[in-house]
């Protein structure tokens, strides 16, 4: 390599070093007269809870549908919701997370898959699922919950039902937050208690098994309730119970507790 | 240092400059971090007040929507809603979006003849 070769590497270095640090650094570009689809991280989540709440405020769907567009997002209905998810978990305004989550719903987003293929036992001769009794003795009771916080909707307990499925990874509560019509619900918090204890989580975490499904991992010979902050009713005295694997063995199930919400 | 050197290190550094300016304005600007809402179109600064009308409506949080219009880089923010609603009743907007801006604007203290009729 020649010295003229070398000295021009060096050169093209250091202008290349200068150039960035000036473009980067000293003289970024200054944006101006943008559109919302360039708005940084922070601003655009800010700007879609104020799409949300000027939804809860006129109920004008194709207006919001019209300032989400200018977001550019393609998948705004995912956005929304696990932003309304966020909202939930970071103790935001009952407000902010309900207008989240209806502004989530107004985009359609659908019923999410069934968690997975359970058997669901039923009692003999039953029509309907109905609640399954924890024990021959014990039952299944719904009891008007304390209040622990406030929320623009009320929920109803629409089922419990012991489900049977070997693929699931041990004993757990499932549950699911709908609509009145059956669409899933995210960023409802779901309260879990029992004896000495109590957890929460919130819905829509798993989106892959739907907006509206959460779970809890049970532990065996602990009895437990479920409920919503806003539900009239508890579902109670659930365990895990064995279940027949058909070999003569015998695993833990779940409990699939269904949470409606009333129009 | 012979003078054909510092022109071989004076060319490259020129290409240098050139293209790092490229690429650092051009190709790969640093990620928007300072765009907030002051940089947008005056008209989705428009839409941007109104959408914080429109959330003190639902949430009654006089202090969030000043936070938010302190956002805009809006100091004394009650002039210029008042602006805003104005202009819509001119422009014969909607009434309920007039409205909402009335009462922003009344709750952070200004008010006009023009949108009084709006408040409540």
């Amino acid at each position: 390599m020649t010295r003229l070769t070398i000295a021009l590497v060096i050169g093209l270095v250091l202008g290349l070093t200068a150039g960035l640090l000036y473009a980067w650094v000293i003289s970024p570009v200054q944006y101006t007269d943008i559109n919302p689809s360039g708005l940084n991280a922070a601003q655009r989540e800010e700007y879609l809870m104020l799409i949300a709440s000027g939804y809860a405020a006129d109920g004008n769907i194709a207006r919001a549908k019209q300032r989400l567009a200018a977001l550019g997002d393609p998948d705004v209905a995912r956005t929304v919701t696990a932003l309304a998810q966020r909202a939930a978990a970071e103790g935001r305004s009952p407000e902010t997370v309900s207008a989240l989550s209806a502004l989530a719903l107004a985009l359609g987003v659908g019923p999410g898959p069934v968690p997975t293929a359970v058997e669901i036992i039923t009692p003999t001769g039953a029509e309907l699922p109905t609640l399954e009794l924890p024990t021959p003795t014990a039952a299944i009771t719904l009891f008007a919950p304390t209040p622990t916080g406030t929320s623009v909707y009320e929920y109803e307990l629409a089922s419990a039902q012991k489900i049977c499925d070997p693929q699931l990874p041990g004993p757990m509560i499932q549950a699911q937050v709908q609509t009145a019509d059956g669409k899933p619900i995210p960023g409802v918090e779901v309260v879990i208690a029992w004896d000495g204890g109590r957890d929460h989580f919130f819905t829509g975490f798993k989106p892959e098994l739907g907006l509206g499904y959460g779970d809890f991992a049970m532990t065996p010979e602990t009895t437990y309730s479920v409920s919503l902050a806003a539900a009239k009713k508890r579902a109670e005295g659930l365990f895990a119970e064995p279940c027949d694997a058909g070999n003569g063995k015998t695993f833990l199930g779940a409990w699939l507790v269904v949470f409606r919400r009333l129009p | 240092m012979s003078r054909n050197f510092l022109r071989a290190l004076a060319l490259g550094g020129i290409i240098g400059l050139g293209l790092g300016l490229y690429y650092g304005w051009v190709v790969s600007p640093p990620e928007r971090v300072s765009s907030g809402p002051t940089a947008l179109r005056q008209d989705y600064k428009d839409d941007y007040v109104l959408m914080i009308a429109e959330a003190y409506s639902v949430d009654d949080d006089l202090a969030q929507a000043k936070s938010r219009l302190a956002a805009l880089g809006l100091k004394d923010p009650g002039p210029p809603v008042a602006a805003l609603a104005e202009r819509l009743i001119n422009a014969g907007q909607d009434n309920a979006d007039i409205r909402r801006l009335a009462a922003l604007a009344a709750a952070l203290g200004h008010t006009t003849p023009a949108i009084a009729p709006y408040l409540p």
